[in-house]
């Protein structure tokens, strides 16, 4: 190799006795709260149950404001479940029963007087399959506004949603062409401006790019870290890159298997992202994290 | 699962090991050949160095390979972050070894107390540096997060031989131009040497990383 001295970082001054115990015992850093951003939801003990069977239980997890947060873990460890709770989304499905506590700024969100309609205003969802209307692009937009009574100043509300979306450039020209002629990520982002034309609180994402291809992938991520200076973002990933770059939280769910019982979905682990993605706390989220799950 | 990865990670400190074991070599030639001026060590050294080199440029680009290709997260990354910190250790170290090995030289005819002094503390730190790199490599091998206490206090002892060569060199009358040049070698030699110690204990540092997942001197973490 080259003469060159050794760096100036690994000189080391002699005599200077190493404090092995400041290696075992360390500082812990990286709370898991983001520094001055508010608790938007704070689930405690909340679990799902499918027809009587358990699919989820007992979840403690909070979600902060102006933060993406991802929840990733293998299939059947109910994260799209616990989505699903952030919005009331399961009361459409039959013989759905949450249980446990989901409080959205502090109120119970499944309290009796809460009405779940004004929840999925405020809690927006953007799901798998890009699923925009057969109408124009201007409608697909447009459309809750509508159905919302949010009448006024619908133009500059549709361009406001779509620029938020970072779609505009490259519709603003074709507003009333169909909405299923744009490509998958342009719908997916479509499916996004929709969500933010009611002006909610928190966009809900379930898998948003598993049916997109790389570069409408990194369209889509791009946007989530510009959402989150407005918005509260929650993710479900199978992509753990994905989950890596975007989130700044992540919350791994895996499946306990009961000897005679069911599959259920638990919480495992909730961190900063870069902790789960360096050193993890559980040796289940060790595990799925470097692949070596199952 | 990820058999893949894993056969690369283990083919990774395989190489690293290997380095390791070819660097303390080289240490305690380069001491034999500086103490017992003895060509073959001098020859052993530079032999072994060429190895070492050859082996860091190979475990570079194994790290590249991996990092680019299977994306490591949570302990395969810090393996492979601690693998690139070592694989740079030991090949400084060894690169140490061989500027050890260039500065042999017979010390003057006229017969010195002092000579003894010198080459009895200059041989000392080349076998506690071949030792302590021995150690290190053994502490990555076994995963030893708790070695970098060992090897700092094996390191003080170097450092402690060091000192006792430069006060030697400096307690000496030196007129004569023929023993200056020798004593400024030996004080060279010393400082070469008392650098593999450093090395050394930059290894045990990247082992406690790897295990643990704290690295001394990052803000929040151990001072």
């Amino acid at each position: 190799m080259d003469a060159q001295s050794d760096s100036a970082e690994h000189q080391r001054p002699t005599g200077i006795h190493l404090d092995a115990a400041a290696v075992a015992h360390p500082a812990v850093g990286g709370s898991v709260a983001p520094m001055g951003r508010e608790t938007v939801f704070d689930c405690q003990g909340l679990g799902v149950r499918y027809h009587g069977t358990r699919a989820l239980r007992d979840v403690d997890l909070q979600i902060h404001s102006h933060a993406v947060t991802a929840l990733i873990g293998p299939s059947g460890c109910g994260k799209s479940t616990f989505l699903r709770c952030l919005n009331r989304m399961n009361d459409l499905i039959p013989g759905a029963a949450v249980d446990g506590a989901c409080l959205y700024h502090g109120e119970n969100l499944y309290g009796p007087d809460i009405d779940a309609i004004e929840v999925r205003k405020r809690i927006g969802m953007v799901f798998q399959k890009p699923n925009p209307f057969p109408k124009s692009i201007y409608d697909n937009v447009a459309f809750g506004p509508r159905v919302l009574g949010m009448k006024d100043s619908l133009d500059d509300r549709v361009e406001q949603a779509l620029r938020r979306a970072a779609l505009w450039d490259e519709v603003k020209d074709r507003l009333k062409s169909g909405a299923l002629g744009l490509s998958g990520g342009q719908q997916q982002r479509l499916c996004i401006a929709r969500a933010l034309a009611v002006e909610p609180d928190v966009i809900l994402m379930d898998e948003p790019c598993s049916a997109l291809d790389p570069i409408s992938t990194a369209a889509i991520e791009d946007l989530m870290m510009t959402l989150k200076n407005d918005y509260t973002v929650v993710i479900v990933t199978h992509n753990m890159q994905q989950a890596a770059r975007v989130a700044d939280i992540t919350a791994f769910f895996s499946v306990d298997q009961g000897e005679t019982g069911p599959r259920t979905g638990v919480l495992i682990e909730v961190d900063a992202t870069d902790r789960i993605f360096t050193k993890p706390a559980n040796e289940r989220t060790e595990a799925y994290v470097t692949g070596r799950f199952g | 699962m990820r058999e893949g990865l894993q056969e690369e990670l283990d083919e990774l400190c395989g190489g690293i090991q290997e380095e390791g074991r070819l660097t303390a070599h080289a240490v305690a030639e380069a001491t034999r050949a500086l103490v017992d001026w003895s060509v073959e060590a001098f020859e052993a050294t530079l032999a072994a160095e060429v190895e070492v080199t050859q082996g860091y440029l190979l475990t570079e680009q194994r790290v590249e390979s991996i990092l680019a290709r299977q994306a490591p997260v949570a302990s395969d990354l810090r393996l492979v972050l601690a693998a690139l910190h070592i694989n740079r250790s030991v090949e400084r170290a060894a690169h140490n070894a061989v500027r050890v090995a260039h500065l042999a030289t017979p010390p003057p005819r006229r017969a010195l107390v002092e000579e003894a002094v010198i080459t009895d503390a200059l041989r000392a730190m080349g076998e506690r540096g071949a030792e302590m790199i021995r150690t290190a490599m053994d502490a990555f091998e076994r995963r030893d997060a708790n070695a970098t206490r060992l090897l700092s206090t094996l390191d003080e002892l170097v450092d402690r031989e060091n000192e006792k060569i430069a006060d030697t060199i400096l307690a000496i009358d030196i007129t004569d131009p023929e023993l200056r040049q020798w004593a400024s070698r030996m004080l060279f030699a010393g400082r070469w040497l008392e650098r593999v110690g450093d090395h050394a204990v930059n290894v045990a540092e990247r082992v406690t990383y790897l295990v643990t997942g704290e690295a001394m001197g990052r803000p929040g973490e151990g001072a």
